[in-house]
């Protein structure tokens, strides 16, 4: 194994093992599990029970029926008493939830739901409507076109569809991870890099191993750990979603999977880069929070941004922020989950990427070998730079 | 053998090295000594490559140092460091690796020195819960661990206790023993005087003395003799070929006895002149050849009076 796979190894087993890690996947998969759970217990009420007790209201009971189809709402299930004493005790009983009783009462055991109050409303103007029409004498093939209201939807975006709620909650969900995982894992690698000069213990390492290549196995070993809990939250995210029964999982999801483990890997590259700069110009791991800072900083933004991209995916300021390497790996996956990333988009934001990438590699490299050896107080990053090139090569 | 040719080294107007050169014998204990900040550390980190020398060379075995031969170098150094959360055979182990060793013969050497420093029970313990005793057990262990070709160990005597001390001394002779050259800075004169074969003595970056112990101890100048002889004519040694004063020491004299000097000769005129009481050449320990060499700040506050 060569020395990068090696140092790499060492990141993996460490911490892999470490406490913080265990409990960080136990706390991941429980949280997960408990939002489905909760999601069955308290978002999914089951149909509303409608005890009706004459023809009048179960006219009413069957117009509710349409409009809450018509909106989307949780459906409603009649049940007919034989008068409105029946419909009462059955409230009282537990048995309905609401009981019509005629000429537009409505009975309760602690209150009408307020999505349904509105509708119930309405449909009694409704009604009230339909009995108007007949009472004017129009006649009854008429009538339902009299009360035909017209709408006609014509979409003037470009974009076939608008997204569902569905695939908004995964692209919230994956951004959130994301930016969490981002932030995280980069500072294990600022930390990871400042606790071995702080320990004096880089000079033995850098004897055997490039700085390079020390560099790039810690951000490979620490990147593996975090690309573990992308994978672990992704798994128990998709599966909680199927479990899920009150949230239809949206069309091309292993899409959004994709993507949203694509640009962890490429976000947590371009920030571990960032990370890493940050780290090796300290010496000590309390001076680490204040440097990091604009790093931080950076990625903040870029989750706001993302929130943004989350109100109004199809703005051409989620378009340009797909683009640009450190606001890609947040709004790539809310574009995708919407519907809109095209693959030409996908395609050049991780070309663009990539070569922010290039670019930053060896500059981040040169500072960390500027900087690593250097284990007496704080360099600027430019001191780091510049002593970067007559670093010794190993 | 290791040479260091013309090494030269600044930080901005401070010179580090100036153009030093030495070499160190394959089973040769060598040490190197010279005042804080004279170059030693620098130049070792150079050796190891975790330094640029601005001029000069290192060469190991005839040729210039690559990755792969430094990679079979042994480190200590002057800031001792492991991680400190990492247990000690995992961390051995793992620093025989990025060494050069394969997996099971790692596992194996880390285990045997653990063994040898009475650390087996401790194998699975962190470094940071050990003592500083046993730490700097596991530090020697860490530079052992591969069986380096050469070992460059900067001050490792520093803090060690007197059994931490024996330790050190006899796995540095074990070593130059299998035909590793040992390159160890030091600021314990006597123990240098005791352990090592050749000694070299830096000042300000220069090389200012540089063989075997032997040989560094006499000196390249004149043999010293002490005679306390009770003569009335206290200038007794006058006119005798190539004698001269060193110093008068209250009645005993400290004389130079140059390469055509005939010690018995010295010894006859000491006699005519009076009782002699005392005779002999004068053993000159490395200390004083080094304040000799190196100078006692002291000294030059002193002239500067």
């Amino acid at each position: 194994m060569g020395a990068v796979g090696l140092v790499a190894l060492r990141e993996l087993i460490e911490r892999g093992r470490s406490k913080a890690f265990l409990i960080a996947n136990v706390v991941i998969v429980l949280a997960i599990a408990l939002g489905v759970l909760a999601s069955q217990l308290l978002g999914d009420p089951g149909p509303t029970r409608l005890a009706v007790a004459d023809e009048e209201a179960d006219a009413l009971a069957r117009v509710l029926e349409q409009q809450l189809a018509v909106v989307g709402g949780a459906p409603v299930e009649v049940l007919e008493a034989a008068d409105a004493g029946a419909a009462e005790a059955l409230v009282r009983e537990g048995e309905a939830d609401l009981a019509l009783v005629g000429d537009g009462e409505v009975l309760a055991d602690g209150g009408v739901p307020r999505a349904l109050e509105p509708l119930l409303g309405l449909a009694a103007q409704s009604l009230a409507l339909q009995d108007a029409v007949a009472d004017l004498g129009v006649p009854s093939y008429l009538q339902p076109r009299l009360l035909e209201g017209s709408l006609t939807v014509t979409n003037v975006g470009e974009d076939d569809e608008a997204p569902d709620e569905a695939s908004a909650l995964v692209a919230f969900g994956a951004v959130v991870a994301l930016y969490a995982l981002l932030i995280i894992y980069g500072q294990w690698v600022a930390q990871g890099i400042v606790e071995e000069k702080q320990s004096r213990v880089v000079e033995v390492v850098v004897s055997t191993v490039t700085p390079t290549q020390l560099l790039a196995g810690k951000v490979l070993g620490i990147g593996l750990l975090g690309l573990f809990q992308v994978l672990l939250i992704a798994g128990a995210g998709v599966a909680g979603l199927l479990a899920a029964t009150d949230v239809a999982p949206p069309a091309g999801l292993g899409g959004v999977v994709a993507l949203v483990l694509a640009w962890y890997v490429l976000g947590y590259a371009l920030y571990a880069m960032l990370f890493a700069a940050t780290g090796a110009v300290v010496s000590r791991v309390e001076d680490l929070q204040s440097a990091a800072t604009p790093v931080i900083v950076v990625i903040l933004a870029a989750f706001f941004a993302s929130q943004f991209a989350l109100q109004d995916p199809a703005s051409t300021a989620a378009e340009v922020m797909a683009l640009v390497p450190l606001t890609a790996p947040l709004v790539q996956p809310i574009r995708g989950a919407a519907g809109l990333g095209s693959p030409l988009e996908v395609l050049a934001g991780v070309a663009l990427a990539l070569a922010a990438l290039g670019l930053l590699l060896p500059v981040v490299a040169r500072v960390y070998a500027g900087a690593v050896l250097r284990t007496r107080g704080r360099l600027s990053l430019r001191e780091a730079y510049r002593s970067g090139s007559d670093a010794p090569s190993g | 053998m290791l040479e260091l040719s013309a090494l030269g080294r600044r930080y901005g107007d401070v010179v580090a090295l100036d153009g030093l050169s030495f070499a160190v014998e394959p089973g040769q204990v060598h040490g190197f000594v010279g005042a804080n900040g004279a170059g030693k550390t620098t130049a070792m980190r150079i050796v190891m490559g975790v330094e640029r020398a601005d001029a000069g060379s290192v060469r190991w075995r005839g040729a210039p140092i690559d990755a792969a031969a430094r990679r079979r170098f042994g480190y200590m150094p002057e800031e001792r460091g492991l991680y400190p959360k990492m247990p000690c055979a995992r961390q051995l182990a793992y620093l025989a690796r990025l060494h050069g060793m394969p997996k099971a013969v790692a596992r194996e050497r880390a285990g045997a020195w653990l063994a040898r420093f009475g650390l087996a029970e401790r194998a699975g313990d962190k470094v940071e819960d050990l003592s500083l005793g046993n730490q700097q057990r596991i530090q020697l262990a860490a530079a052992l661990v591969h069986e380096p070709d050469l070992l460059v160990l900067d001050e490792p005597f520093s803090g060690l206790d007197p059994i931490g001390t024996d330790v050190m001394v006899e796995v540095l002779l074990e070593q130059a023993g299998r035909g590793v050259p040992v390159l160890f800075s030091s600021h314990q004169l006597e123990l240098v005087e005791r352990v090592c074969d050749a000694v070299a003595i830096i000042d300000a970056g220069r090389l200012v003395a540089h063989g075997a112990v032997e040989s560094l101890r006499r000196g390249d100048g004149p043999d010293l003799v002490r005679v306390d002889v009770d003569a009335s004519a206290p200038s007794w040694w006058q006119g005798l070929p190539g004698v001269g004063l060193h110093r008068a020491e209250d009645g005993r004299v400290l004389l130079e006895l140059g390469p055509e000097a005939d010690p018995d000769a010295v010894l006859d005129a000491a006699r005519a002149a009076g009782s002699v009481r005392h005779f002999g050449l004068v053993e000159r320990s490395l200390a004083e050849r080094y304040r000799e060499v190196v100078g006692d700040p002291r000294e030059a506050v002193g002239q500067g009076r």
